[in-house]
């Protein structure tokens, strides 16, 4: 397993967490808005609907009850007025005392019943008996039928009582039959229908002042409707549909027939509120049925969403995981078959990536094994060389350090050196030159004035032979020429520095220096061709300081 | 230590002003955002039902279509107007329990109490509720001359015996046989009063109601003329019972007997013919002939003395209202200091004390009509 499939679950989670951060919008949330317009729009629209059809139906019910009903009043008032103006045709058949008194006793209506003559003085009265000999010729009732038609006056004062009243009028040869009806018995015939209390039922006259009323008070004060709509309409036509109306200060539905006949108009009103009562109770348990209902279909599908959400993060985490390197990452099975089938295929993929690198990694095992073989054997070689060297030089019986030979193993040992560090470190491509050059100085200068510092470098194998082979001629170099003389002991300063992409390796002694106009490239010494071959090969720039001392500067790019 | 308490006291009591002054017109804020779409109340109170009902029904009339009318232009400061009536039922004594209930409603103004006696009765009321009283017909002249809250779009009837003392004098009648019926007793005080100092009264008969005028003693009193103090019904019927037993003398008849358009007529047939009486207004007048139309399209009758008056009352409560008199303090504030409004035929003039100036016409019944015969001045 890679170092990757090491993190736990909490360090995958809050790798998680910042991809949470990446924006975009959140699909559950899309989803759970979806669902509520899905579910609630149209439960909306179907509430909406319901609550309108109901309302029409129950308005439509009421206007066909309360239409039927003022038609029914109408006609019942009609039927009265009818048999009012019949007990006027039988008098005026046969005016007289005695036809009067009997009439006005038969028809409890009459509060008053007068013969007029032709000229307008009434000649006889049964009832209130106060206008007998008085001149109503200027009155409507007499001024129409003596224009030869029957007469239903206006609401009016009566004469005797002050009380509304109306006149009936009926022309006869001889005169004017005239009739004063009670309107009190009007209203209580009304009264009678066993309404409601706040139910209305009304009839007016042609001039809108009411002339019944379940609320007798009201045609007593002379109360009017002629400004409504509905008054005026019906004058017109034979009903009138249900109106919502302001009317007796509050809001009602009221309806309204003509009087068969006559200018008489019936009206029958109920408080709005009660029809808004009925609706309300039918909307009350239809409100909370949905609701209920739509909570239930909303939560299911929270719940579901929620599931849906959970496998969602499940299957992220694994994927996020297999990213990771972590194939066997212990997350929740999915709840649904259908994320199962992914998360299956997850697990297979994780298989074959973690069987593919796993044979990837045995695959570079083997090579690194092939590598650290080759640089050991090169080692080995160099070694081999190095002390082949040391037996020709001894062979020779010149062991001088610093001969030509000597050098050669030098240089030899330095390559060697680096291919051993290489073998036995873990990274077979790079190497700690820092590391290499303590080494390197350790075995070339045995001396106790060795100052060197070095800060940490790594360097490619490409770059790290060529800087050993330069430090392990700079170093021989400084040991060969750095003392000032005889009996004097070399000071060798090596100083290893990294800064702006740049390394620095300065390489200094404490010997005489070079001479002026020193010009390594023309010295003609190999070691000094060979460090400017290589400077220019790791593309890094030389300085060199020789008065007083010698100093190398080598500055080149890691 | 006192001066510190002094101080100490300054400062809660500003910071009480200040916190005071913040609830108060937070309170206001909220009194106004909540009339803001409540209709005014315009109380209408008056005999809708006995014997003095012909005028308070009539004048309902007028102002409900007035109501409507401004209604259907809008209101007043985009506010609807509501009437709100309440009924004496020709009882004095109920005109304070109506008023009050008129108050309870909210009502700005008392627009009615069109009976003096039934306006003399609301008086106290009215000056002790602080809440103004507009009266389209009480016309008695007791009410003049008073800084209240009692304020009349009809004139006072103050100059009418004068002008049937006059009237009188240039036909040479000089004994009058006066006629009442006690059911208006301010109003017939305005008559009885000046005539007795201007003609000799050859009788004064009353009584509580028709059936206790004493006929048999009118017919003795030897009067050159008799004037009838009653409303149209009971003038009508006084003048047919007069003419039955006899008495043939010329008729005059008080104001109140032609409140009800011709009803006196109707009431009291060829009886009231050649009768002369005073009335403040003239339906002739073509100013009101648009009115006439309009309420005789509403009502299927023309509107007679008592609507028409209504209507001015109504005309001059509309204007204060529209003048910011939505309260019943600031509608007394601004009606105190209204002098003329436009009324329905032409502009009329209050003055200080709230009791307007109009025409007075001479008005006679001839051929079953009254025909105007001029103006008296």
């Amino acid at each position: 397993m890679r170092a990757g499939g090491e993190k736990g679950k909490d360090d995958i989670l809050a790798t998680s967490a910042r991809h949470g951060s990446v924006g975009g919008f959140s699909l559950v949330l899309l989803l759970v808005c979806f669902a509520a317009a899905v579910i609630g729009l149209p439960l909306a629209g179907t509430i909406v609907r319901t609550v309108s059809a109901v309302t029409q139906r129950f308005r439509a019910e009421l206007d066909e009850k309360n239409v039927l009903l003022a038609r029914s009043i109408a006609n019942e008032a009609g039927v009265f007025l009818e048999s009012y103006f019949s007990a006027l045709t039988a008098l005026a058949a046969e005016p007289g005392e005695e036809a009067t008194r009997s009439l006005i006793s038969a028809f409890p209506a009459f509060m008053n019943l007068m013969i007029v003559d032709r000229s307008g003085r009434v000649e006889f009265e049964a009832g209130s008996g106060k206008e007998t000999g008085y001149d109503v010729s200027q009155r409507d009732y007499f001024k129409a039928a003596f224009l030869g038609r029957s007469y239903l006056s206006l609401s009016t004062l009566s004469h005797g009582s002050y009380h509304p009243t109306v006149y009936l009028s009926l022309p006869y040869p001889g005169g004017i039959a005239v009739g004063e009806l009670d309107l009190k018995l009007l209203s209580d015939n009304i009264a009678r229908l066993s309404l409601r209390s706040e139910d209305i039922v009304a009839i007016a006259d042609a001039g809108g002042t009411l002339v019944a009323h379940s609320d007798s008070a009201r045609v007593e004060r002379s109360e009017n409707i002629a400004l409504m709509s509905a008054f005026k309409d019906s004058l017109h036509t034979e009903a009138v549909a249900t109106q919502d109306v302001e009317f007796e200060g509050r809001r009602v539905l009221l309806s309204a027939a003509r009087v068969p006949g006559f200018d008489w108009v019936a009206i029958v009103a109920e408080p709005a509120a009660k029809l808004d009562l009925e609706i309300a109770r039918f909307r009350v348990p239809l409100l909370f049925e949905t609701i209920g209902t739509a909570s239930l279909v909303f939560l299911a599908a929270l719940l579901a969403l929620t599931y849906i959400g959970k496998d969602f993060t499940s299957l992220h985490l694994r994927l996020h995981a297999i990213a990771l390197g972590d194939y066997d990452l212990p997350v929740k099975e999915p709840i649904f078959r259908e994320f199962r089938v992914i998360a299956l295929d997850f697990g297979n993929m994780a298989n074959a990536v973690e069987d593919r690198e796993r044979r990837l990694s045995e695959s570079l095992g083997q090579k690194e094994v092939l590598i650290k073989e080759v640089h050991h054997r090169v080692k080995n070689n160099l070694q081999l060389v190095e002390s082949l060297l040391s037996l020709e030089m001894h062979r020779r019986d010149d062991p001088e350090p610093g001969g030509s030979l000597d050098r050669a193993r030098a240089r030899i040992q330095a390559l060697a050196s680096v291919h051993e560090m290489l073998y036995l470190s873990e990274d077979l491509a790079r190497l700690r030159f820092d590391e290499y050059l303590r080494a390197l100085a350790r075995d070339l200068v045995n001396l106790p004035a060795l100052r060197i510092e070095t800060e940490e470098l790594d360097l490619d194998i490409d770059r790290a032979i060529p800087c050993g082979l330069i430090a392990n001629e700079l170093i021989t170099n400084a040991l060969k020429y750095g003392s000032r003389g005889e009996g004097t002991s070399p000071e060798i300063g090596i100083r290893l520095s990294v800064a702006g992409g740049f390394a620095k390796l300065e390489i200094s002694d404490n010997g005489p220096g070079f001479p002026p106009r020193f010009d390594p490239a023309s010295s003609g010494s190999l070691g000094m061709h060979l460090v400017l071959s290589l400077v220019q090969q790791i593309e890094g720039s030389w300085h060199l300081a020789g008065e007083g001392e010698a100093r190398w500067t080598i500055r080149f790019p890691i | 230590m006192r001066l510190r308490g002094l101080n100490g006291a300054g400062r809660g009591s500003s910071r009480a002003r200040a916190a005071s002054a913040i609830l108060l017109a937070a309170s206001a804020a909220i009194g106004i955002s909540c009339s803001a779409g409540r209709p005014i109340v315009i109380g209408l109170a008056g005999s809708f039902s006995g014997r003095n009902s012909a005028l308070a029904v009539s004048g309902r009339k007028a102002a409900e279509l007035f109501v409507q009318k401004a209604n259907n232009s809008g209101g007043v400061r985009g506010r609807k107007l509501a009437l709100a009536t309440s009924d004496f039922a020709s009882d004095p004594a109920m005109v304070v329990p109506a008023d009050t209930r008129l108050l309870s409603r909210g009502a700005v103004v008392i627009v009615g109490h069109f009976i003096s006696e039934e306006a003399a009765a609301a008086l106290d009321f009215a000056n002790g509720k602080r809440i103004a009283l507009v009266s389209p017909t009480a016309s008695a002249e007791s009410f003049s001359g008073k800084d209240d809250f009692f304020f009349r779009t009809v004139m006072s009837s103050g100059r009418a015996p004068l002008a049937i003392a006059a009237d009188m004098a240039s036909k040479g009648r000089k004994r009058l046989l006066v006629i009442e019926v006690n059911q208006n007793k301010p109003y017939d005080e305005t008559y009885t009063g000046p005539l007795a100092r201007s003609v000799t009264i050859a009788d004064d008969i009353s009584g509580d109601s028709l059936g206790d005028i004493d006929y048999a003693r009118a017919l003795r009193s030897k009067a050159d003329a008799a004037l009838i103090i009653a409303n149209s019904i009971d003038a009508g019927s006084i003048a047919q019972e007069l003419r039955l037993r006899g008495f043939a003398k010329p008729l005059y008849l008080s104001g109140f007997a032609a409140t009800n358009g011709e009803g006196v007529i109707a009431s009291g047939g060829s009886a009231v013919e050649g009768a002369w009486f005073v009335h403040q207004i003239d339906e002739s007048q073509p100013a009101l002939a648009p009115l006439i139309a309009e309420f005789h399209a509403a009502y299927g009758t023309d509107p007679d003395y008592a609507a028409l008056e209504t209507w001015d009352a109504m005309c001059l409560v509309k204007t204060v209202l529209e003048a910011g008199g939505l309260d019943r303090r600031s509608f007394y504030r601004i009606l105190r200091g209204t002098r003329s409004f436009r009324g329905a035929a032409n502009l009329i003039s209050l003055d200080e004390y709230g009791d307007a100036h109009r025409s007075l016409f001479i008005r006679v019944i001839k051929d079953h009509k009254i025909v105007t015969l001029g103006r008296f001045e």
